[in-house]
């Protein structure tokens, strides 16, 4: 029974927590100018996100350290060092653009401009972080997300086309602007498989303690979670290819997405979008900014938990108050959100080699996971999601200069 | 000190953008252009739709068209600059500048005054219409 109940606790956060900014923002964007035809990428990047999550929670249940610790020790400070580096800067740019997305729902609800809430919400994140529990930051926000469910009920009010739907789930090549196609799937496979979330699931099972009687629980946690949470996704890409590609609306700004609901909702659909935005957003940036100070934690060496009192850990706490203080500038500033969304998934996607391929070496070290390392079926996808890594790091830079306008 | 915090300021709201789209955009190409035009009229006309069905809040349609008009106008500032055949172009710039203030008197019709909406709406449809004839005569050329 107890283990029921954390699978299903597992499932519902990672339904609530899989929606945040860059998820919204690229499928709206796919699904405005390419119908359902990008539909495709977000399935793969859900099914990669599965396996990598799954295979980060094994690791650490099994051996009671994290992704990152083994990655210190495994391939050495300086290999660390590039990684540290790379996932702190992606994420720092991730984070900023959660926290963009926050301050433009309360924006669009208030109607007071997103730069002055960027750093209300900071504290706020800062806040819950300091006073709460893993627990409570990690299940808390993510059951608030569960809200997002009214994209799966807008897209099924619109009655998709089931069959151009699941054509769209298979790859396939542009009829048009076939570099802005490619830079929407990259953004969107960026947007989907951000690093920081599978150094945060390790840290979370850390957090939790989590041993090899979890391993199922992880399994089917990260399988249904994501699976669920990648339905989300394309709800939200239908629904924008319903309302917006008929219309020839392109999205270039944040503001013309909250309409979407309201077709298939009316007024509810507009408090829907808001709260989807703000709640899922806000969720992504208290884990971006756990998952920060972990990382430096963890390279670093310093004592680290959520779960212990703030003063207790004091370099883990300075690192995610100085961390979030510092993501809310660029919004404070007046930074493009949605251009800083592109440009940050695109980074994401490109960023994946560093932190996937070494993943490979260590979920096949017997002397690490003993029986519990890879079979054959997780090594062939871990393998063509390392292809797939090198291939966007290729790609990314030529479609940011060439797609992203 | 605080004139030197708001230059600093100014400094990233200018570089941090030009940055991140650099190179992205390309060169003003008109068919271009009046693409993302006709996308924002599409928006106005979506956001004045939900306004008067009272589905979206009035700083919300507010805020959203007057963004519509803004970007009507930047588009319609550098259409100015590509290069357009001569009765095509001043046909282009004619419908553009009055699509611009048809938007921007929805925007300030959002909050209280429907019937302006209304009536701004039904006049945005037929610039909407002249606007896809346009970008049909473009691709001809």
């Amino acid at each position: 029974m107890k283990k029921i109940v954390h699978i299903a606790l597992g499932v519902i956060t990672s339904i609530g927590g899989f929606l945040e900014v860059g998820s919204i923002a690229t499928a709206v964007q796919g699904g405005a100018e390419f119908g359902y035809r990008l539909a495709w990428a977000v399935a793969l990047g859900t099914l990669a996100l599965l396996f990598l999550m799954e295979m980060s929670g094994r690791l650490a249940a099994v051996t009671q350290a994290t992704l990152a610790d083994h990655m210190r020790k495994r391939f050495g400070i300086r290999f660390f060092a590039v990684l540290l580096t790379v996932v702190l800067v992606v994420s720092f740019l991730v984070l900023a653009s959660e926290i963009g997305g926050v301050s433009l729902a309360l924006q669009m609800a208030t109607g007071i401009s997103f730069q002055y809430w960027a750093l209300p919400v900071a504290f706020l994140c800062w806040l819950l972080i300091w006073v709460g529990t893993f627990g409570v930051v990690e299940q808390g926000t993510a059951l608030l997300g569960l809200v997002a469910v009214a994209f799966a009920v807008g897209a099924l009010k619109l009655h998709p086309q089931w069959t151009a739907l699941g054509s769209g789930l298979l790859p396939s090549a542009p009829h048009h602007e076939s570099s802005r196609y490619w830079f929407l799937a990259v953004s969107i496979l960026g947007a989907s498989i951000s690093p920081y979330l599978y150094f945060f699931y390790s840290s979370g099972a850390i957090e939790d303690k989590w041993d090899t009687t979890y391993i199922m629980i992880n399994r089917v946690t990260a399988t249904l979670g994501n699976c669920f949470g990648g339905l989300l996704s394309v709800a939200v890409l239908v629904v924008a290819a319903i309302v917006f590609e008929p219309r020839a609306i392109q999205i270039d700004r944040y503001e013309q997405i909250a309409v979407m609901l309201t077709p298939p909702l009316g007024r509810w659909g507009f408090v829907f979008f808001l709260l989807t935005l703000g709640v899922t957003c806000f969720g992504a940036a208290v884990e971006i900014t756990l998952a920060s100070a972990y990382l430096l934690a963890q390279g670093f060496g310093w004592e680290w938990s959520e779960n212990a009192r703030p003063t207790r850990h004091a370099r883990f706490s300075l690192s995610y108050t100085v961390v979030v203080f510092l993501a809310a500038l660029p919004m404070a500033l007046g930074v493009d959100p949605l251009k800083l969304t592109n440009f940050s998934m695109v980074l994401t996607a490109a960023s994946l080699p560093v932190s996937v391929i070494p993943l490979l070496a260590l979920m096949n070290d017997r002397d690490v996971l003993h029986r519990y390392g890879n079979g054959w079926i997780s090594n062939v996808a871990l393998g063509l999601i390392a292809l797939l890594s090198i291939g966007l790091l290729i790609a990314a830079l030529p479609l940011q200069l060439m797609g992203s306008g | 000190m605080a004139l030197r915090l708001r230059h600093r300021g100014m400094a990233v709201r200018l570089i941090f953008p030009a940055v991140l789209s650099a190179a992205a955009c390309s060169s003003a190409d008109p068919e271009q252009e009046l693409r993302k035009i006709a996308s924002w009229a599409a928006t106005a006309h979506l956001v004045a739709d939900a306004r008067l069905a009272g589905s979206v809040s009035a700083p919300y349609a507010t805020q959203t068209l007057q963004a519509a008009a803004q970007q009507i106008d930047e588009r319609s500032q550098s259409l100015r600059t590509t290069r357009l055949k001569l009765p095509l172009r001043n046909e282009v710039l004619q419908t553009t500048s009055e699509l611009r203030q048809v938007v921007r008197a929805m925007s300030l019709a959002a909050e209280h005054d429907s019937a302006t909406l209304a009536r701004q709406r039904s006049a945005l449809d037929s610039l909407e219409r002249q606007v896809k004839a346009l970008r049909r005569s473009m691709a001809r050329e």
